[in-house]
């Protein structure tokens, strides 16, 4: 049995690890890790409820937005309050800009060179020499798309930054809704640089990414899994309850909401003391020696089943496409969800009412404790705040990157990469890139995904190291 | 010199033909959120492209292809081990457990954590740039209680480190300190250890709203165009050039431009001495224990408040600015209270 590791896995956001055990040329077992730990819900104890949509967006410089809108979520559940229509649509415009960013770079820039050679040149040069199967003309035209695609994310960001200022961690997404109501020059920009992304989308990434599968039809059935699909819910309608993309959990007998009682947390392989449990009473200290631990990546579960976040979810749970998850469905799904969004965005911003207000301003109240979810680019995301004194008093995160990277539970049940690597056929060790592609269709945000609770006595504790 | 790389084409086929001040770039990311590489994966002129073109990138977790040891092992590259590199730093260097909460990658099967390899590869390189505000200070991801011991990256080297704060950077903040590195040399660096042509003013001095701020009219709350100085607006205390260089590249907007406000990301005090950031500058109470910064800084700052309340004050005297409204009008006891601010951090 060969045991290959790959650290640090590159092009993805933050550096990870992945070891997977090969034998007769396949992987029969895998280990998901993230090997940097941040401490961020410990840093959130003790500040002002104000500070936690702006500075829990610094957990992430890929998918900032999705944490600042959790954030508020959980603050306007703890008041009650709710954005008006027009707060509600800036901010799914906001983060419709971000997601395409995202799902634009993660095909090209992050994921492109598992599957077409690169060029010969730093910073390129020097990976894998095998397993590149697209014709030479293929492949000058799917380099041609990576640079696009660089000029086409950096459009989407800067049309992000027409309404939150900057990116990332923008500033226009505030309790109770946006800051800004754009006028009508404003409109009109935003208009037009969507229109753009919408042209890139439909003529170039969704048909590269459909060429990537009619050439790698294999990894139909590569990367596969078979139950748990989780989402948060995504976009929030503008009017009444509910979600553009809908929430919802799809298990072995069909699909049901998501009951948030329903999420329990293991930490058996996870750098922390303890066993885990209800992510409201939980405490855990990091212990970086802990026996048979190999990720600062907890192990959520959802009625004990470990599940997948991501454009393929929420396109399940929209009921669309054959019930399947492999490789390259994540890679579709998500250049699908892409046009999907680059669409709505355009309809959104019709739908905007001059004159209305964009924000409702409130009190958050001095205690209480509220969930903002949502979903994230890559999947469920969710915040967990509890107030005492006006001041934030627990913060706790559970990111798509943790639900999907996860390591093993309590009873030994792999995270849905670790289960999607299992049968992966690896023609060389020393050139393993099977793993990394099963790996990066799960889009991974390493930066994310490593979290612990933050409990005043966890602190104390840590605090004596 | 701000415009060391506006014309592009030009300059860059001038800057083509220094093969010698040329060196290649390692882009390290350490404890981060990868916010900076993101930010400046954003650049507009020159493109990214165009950037790739001039500098050799040999390490950069985000865009190269290489993984694995594959991709370690750029580290030790024979031009890296001669020096002939700039090494940029982004996110902080935790010293806590012995640096094992930031594991970069490995080398022949043996982790390396981002101490040992900013260590290595500072002393190693021609010029440290720390991109962020993390590198730079230590940031958000040193904020109290700093649960990783994370510091700035020049607190582990033994050299002068160019800080390139902003959480996250500008594309052009980094972009033109390492065009300015290659075509130059060294730039003048303020006490802060930052690029003086990049942080030089306050962000306050070149404000859209400063005549509003000057009329003593100011935003009543989030989401209200104008000055929000009194809604938690740190720019008065904040170097950058956000007001005039605005976001994210091409020219479109800034926080402030939007309605909200500036946060001093910039600022050595980000984010745990200017917090809440929504509360006024004087207001602030987040202060569990003091970052061990310049103490020139601390000064400026709290003489510019000074300053500005005793500004404010003036207004009221001469009724420019009407007591009574809904939010605090900054009042005479504000302005002792800032004399105080002044003279505590002279202590």
């Amino acid at each position: 049995m060969h045991k290959v590791s790959i650290s640090p896995v590159t092009r993805a956001n933050a550096v990870g690890t992945a070891t997977v055990y090969v034998e007769e040329g396949k992987v029969v077992e895998a280990e998901s890790g993230a090997s940097i730990f941040k401490g961020f819900e410990i840093i959130m104890a003790e500040r002002d409820p104000w500070d936690a949509p702006y500075l829990t967006q610094r957990i992430c410089g890929i998918c900032s937005s999705a944490h600042a809108l959790a954030s508020c979520l959980a603050l306007e559940a703890i008041a009650g309050a709710e954005p008006p229509p027009n707060g509600i649509l800036l901010r799914n415009i906001i983060f419709g800009l971000d997601l395409l960013q995202n799902h634009i770079r993660h095909f090209y820039m992050l994921g492109l060179w598992d599957w077409a050679s690169p060029p010969d040149r730093f910073p390129f040069k020097g990976g894998y020499t095998k397993g590149f199967r697209f014709s030479s003309k293929e492949t000058e035209q799917l380099r041609q798309g990576y640079w696009q695609a660089a000029d086409q994310s950096r459009l989407a960001h800067e049309a992000l930054t027409l309404l939150g200022g900057k990116v990332p961690h923008q500033h226009g997404i505030v309790p109770g809704g946006a800051t800004l109501f754009p006028e009508k020059h404003v409109r009109e920009e935003l208009r037009r640089r969507l229109q753009k992304i919408r042209v890139f989308v439909e003529k170039v990434y969704l048909p590269d990414a459909l060429l990537l599968q009619s050439r790698y039809k294999d990894y139909l059935s590569l990367g596969v899994r078979k139950s748990g699909f989780l989402s948060s819910g995504c976009f929030p309608l503008s009017k009444g309850k509910g979600h553009h993309f809908p929430a919802g959990v799809l298990l072995d007998d069909g699909v049901e909401a998501v009951g948030l009682n329903g999420i329990s947390e293991s930490l058996e392989h996870s750098w922390f003391q303890g066993e885990g449990g209800d992510p409201w009473v939980e405490e855990s200290v990091p212990d970086p020696n802990r026996e048979g631990a190999y990720s600062w990546v907890k192990a959520p579960r959802y009625r004990e089943t470990a599940c997948e976040g991501g454009p393929l979810a929420r396109r399940l749970l929209q009921g669309e496409g054959p019930r399947r998850s492999s490789t390259m469905d994540r890679i579709v799904a998500r250049a699908r969800e892409a046009l999907k969004v680059a669409r709505l965005l355009e309809v959104w911003l019709d739908e905007l009412m001059p004159g209305k207000p964009a924000r409702v301003s409130f009190k958050i109240p001095a205690s209480g404790r509220g969930v903002g979810a949502v979903d994230a680019m890559r999947g469920p995301l969710s915040h967990w705040v509890t107030l005492k004194g006006g001041r934030i008093s627990s913060y706790q995160i559970i990111t798509p990157s943790a639900w999907n990277f996860s390591p093993r539970d309590g009873k030994g049940r792999p995270g849905p990469v670790e289960e999607a690597l299992v049968g992966t056929p690896v023609e060389d060790v020393k050139e393993p890139i099977e793993v990394g592609r099963i790996l990066r269709s799960f889009d991974p945000c390493y930066s994310c995904a490593a979290h612990v609770v933050d409990r005043t006595r966890g602190e104390a504790k840590l605090l004596q190291v | 010199m701000a415009d060391v790389l506006n014309s592009t084409r030009e300059n860059r086929q001038k800057f083509a033909g220094k093969p010698s001040l040329s060196p290649g770039i390692i882009w390290l990311g350490t404890n981060t959120c990868d916010g900076n590489i993101i930010s400046t994966m954003n650049t507009f002129r020159p493109s990214l492209q165009e950037v790739l073109e001039d500098f050799d990138f040999y390490y950069s977790s985000m865009i190269m292809a290489p993984e694995g040891e594959s991709a370690s092992e750029k580290w030790r590259l024979p031009q890296v081990q001669k020096g002939a590199f700039i090494l940029v730093v982004e996110g902080t260097v935790p010293t806590a457990y012995a640096g094992k909460t930031a594991v970069v990658g490995q080398v022949n099967g043996q982790n390396i954590t981002a101490l040992e390899l900013v260590k290595e590869l500072g002393t190693l390189a021609r010029w440290v740039v720390a991109a962020g505000v993390c590198a730079s200070f230590g940031g958000p991801y040193a904020a109290y209680p700093n649960p990783t011991g994370s510091v700035a990256v020049s607190k582990v080297l033994n050299r002068p480190v160019i800080n390139v704060p902003g959480c996250p950077v500008n594309p052009r903040w980094v972009l033109e300190t390492l065009y300015y590195l290659k075509e130059k040399g060294a730039p003048e660096l303020d006490p802060l250890g930052r690029p003086r042509f990049l942080y030089k003013d306050t962000v306050h001095s070149r404000c859209e709203f400063l005549p509003l701020f000057e009329a003593g009219i100011f935003a009543q709350e989030i989401g209200q165009k104008g000055c929000t100085y009194l809604l938690g607006c740190k720019g008065p205390s904040t170097r950058a050039d956000c007001p005039v260089r605005l976001w994210n590249d091409e020219k479109s907007a800034w926080n402030v431009g939007v309605n909200s406000i500036c946060i001093g990301c910039t600022s050595p005090e980000f984010p745990d001495q200017v917090a809440p950031f929504f509360k006024h500058e004087t207001d602030l109470y987040f202060k569990p224990k003091r970052i061990n910064l310049d103490s020139l800084a601390l000064g400026t700052a709290a003489f510019t408040l000074a300053g500005i309340g005793a500004h404010l004050a003036g207004k009221v005297l001469t009724g420019r600015v009407k007591l009574g409204s809904k939010k605090p009008v900054p009042t005479l006891s504000l302005v002792r209270k800032g004399f105080k601010k002044l003279k505590d951090s002279k202590k």
